[in-house]
């Protein structure tokens, strides 16, 4: 439903998205991450059809967003970083005229807003004046402006910026709920959120695409560059054993009893593989000195690791 | 066309919300209307000393025309007053959308940049008209106590049309230009005046570039209109004075999509 292919957007002479490609097929909640400045507002109003790429190409439910511009917009919806309403207007008004732009009228129009306002906790809100309204009920007025017209294609700029942790949640499960028709694109800084809303994520740093994968596999074990060691002997000469072992970067004493200590073991190198052997050479040289190994387990990775790690790296290479 | 309407019916509501259109459109009535009378009693004043001169030599009144001593100046400085009312009316019309990042939200629904373009320019010229509506009363007045030519009334309010629409095309285009409102106002009255005083000195200068001036300029163009006169030549301009600046509002819409 979302094509990206080899997207790259200069503005003079920044550029702000190169060579990107990513697809979301039917159903799909695509998170898309990247630090501040990484060009992800840049991506997703080329995919509104906001912005002409220089290079590449994207395109909604099977339209080119520039090429045949108007059907790739009558499947979309699309909700800026910027929450753009007219102070002027009632919620209901507001709304109504974003569904008339997409040829939506009458019966059809009513059954939309009565399906939308209470979907996004706005049912109370439907005559007051837009200008009047806190930054939770107009970021809401903003989601379902982009709901109103039922698209297939859903592409959502931070879209639980400014709301209260109640409405957070809210938010989130309506855009969960969308997931079985709809295909999402959600631009997000909260990492938790991530795991909890999307089924795949993308992540892109200085305008380049650095991961795409699912949540759990980005998180997963192969990957992490710690892990815990659980070993019978004195701390002291334990910690000195681990650190002599090939590829271990740091070791920090966790806790102590008796005479079984753990220590968290961090690697060099910054990839999974490399992980392994260290861990082999950490198992092998414990027992070497005649220490207990009891324990040793690799740390699962946050995604906050995960996107600290891919956009870091980036940024050092 | 459908969407043309969608527009303009969105930006007719918020015109009549906000206490701005309001403020500058009460101020041309009021200035009109001030001017109206000044024109009418100084017309009646005159008139009234050159009968009573006329009867103290023994000779008959004059006649005195009021199509040319009401009628035209009236018309004339009414075109004047709308070069300050079009671009505060059309300031807003598109620098604020571009300012909010709105224009984002309405380029992403399945609307042209022209059927935008020609929603808002529809919204500002209907706007000013049915402000003018009222001035139609001045000219009730003048047929009951006088005997105006309707000929000359018609083809003044018919100039009135083709200057508004000129104008507020003119104010659309400068507002596409910039994302703020104050610098669309403040360069859309410098455009307007440009376009009013830019004629030549004289009338006596025919010189190439004295005409090529003369022919631009708004005011000499209304002036016929004003006078009772519809020249095709007039209507011309008019109507490619708008082409023109809805294809530069247009161009500076799209180029949106290159810059960002």
């Amino acid at each position: 439903m979302i094509r990206v292919e080899h997207l790259t957007k200069r503005f003079g002479p920044v550029t702000a998205v190169e060579d990107i490609t990513f697809h979301a097929e039917k159903g799909e909640i695509l998170g898309f991450l990247g630090p501040n400045g990484a060009g992800k507002t840049t991506t997703m109003r080329i995919l509104a059809g906001c912005l002409a790429a220089t290079e590449g190409s994207a395109s909604i439910a099977g339209f080119d967003t520039f090429e045949s511009s108007l059907e790739a917009r009558r499947n979309l919806g699309y909700l800026p970083e910027q929450i753009p309403l007219y102070p002027e207007m009632t919620v209901g008004e507001y709304l109504a005229f974003t569904a008339e732009l997409r040829s939506i009228r009458g019966r059809v129009l009513r059954q939309r807003l009565d399906d939308v306002l209470p979907r996004c906790g706005l049912a109370d809100v439907r005559h007051k004046i837009i200008g009047r309204l806190s930054r939770g009920y107009r970021q809401r007025v903003g989601l379902a402006q982009a709901l109103v017209h039922n698209p297939p294609v859903l592409i959502l700029d931070e879209p639980t910026v400014g709301l209260d942790p109640r409405q957070i949640v809210e938010v989130r499960s309506l855009i969960r709920s969308l997931a079985p028709e709809h295909t999402v694109l959600l631009s997000t800084h909260v990492l938790p959120e991530v795991s909890m809303v999307c089924s795949r994520v993308v992540i892109i740093d200085r305008g380049r695409l650095v991961a795409e994968d699912t949540p759990q596999n980005l998180t997963s074990f192969g990957r992490s560059t710690r892990f815990v060691v659980e070993v019978e002997g004195p701390p002291v000469e334990v910690a000195a054993v681990l650190r002599s072992v090939n590829g271990v970067a740091q070791v920090d004493l966790l806790e102590a009893k008796g005479n079984v200590c753990r220590h968290r073991v961090r690697c060099a190198a910054e990839d999974g593989r490399a992980n392994v052997e260290v861990r082999k050479g950490v198992a092998e040289a414990v027992i070497r000195k005649g220490f207990g190994l009891l324990e040793l387990q690799p740390e699962r990775m946050t995604l906050e690791d995960v996107f600290v790690r891919l956009t870091t790296t980036e940024a050092a290479a | 066309m459908r969407n043309i309407l969608v527009v303009f019916r969105r930006e007719m509501r918020s015109y009549f919300v906000s206490p701005a259109a309001y403020a500058v459109l009460a101020a041309l009535l009021a200035l009109s209307g001030w001017y109206f009378y000044e024109l009418t009693v100084q017309f009646v004043l005159f008139a009234q000393s050159a009968t009573e001169q006329a009867m103290m030599f023994q000779q008959m009144p004059p006649v005195l025309n009021v199509n040319l001593l009401v009628v035209r100046p009236w018309f004339n400085i009414v075109s004047q007053l709308l070069l300050f009312v079009a671009p505060i009316i059309t300031m807003k019309l598109l620098a604020e959308e571009r300012g909010t990042g709105r224009l984002d939200v309405l380029m992403s629904a399945p609307l042209t940049e022209m059927q935008l373009i020609l929603g808002k320019l529809l919204a500002g010229i209907v706007l000013v008209l049915l402000f003018l509506v009222p001035t139609l009363l001045y000219q009730v007045a003048l047929f009951a106590y006088g005997n105006p030519e309707l000929g000359q009334i018609a083809t003044g309010y018919l100039g009135l049309v083709l200057h508004t629409a000129a104008l507020i095309g003119l104010g659309l285009a400068i507002s596409a230009l910039t994302g703020s409102q104050v610098v669309a106002a403040v360069a859309g009255f410098a455009a307007s005046i440009a376009f009013w005083v830019i004629g030549p000195r004289t009338s006596a200068d025919t010189s190439f570039w004295n005409s090529i001036l003369s022919n631009v300029s708004l005011l000499r163009h209304f002036v016929n209109f004003s006078s009772g006169v519809v020249e095709t030549r007039d209507l011309v301009f008019y109507a490619t004075f708008l082409i023109y600046v809805v294809f530069i509002t247009h161009r500076s819409v799209e180029s949106q999509r290159w810059r960002g």
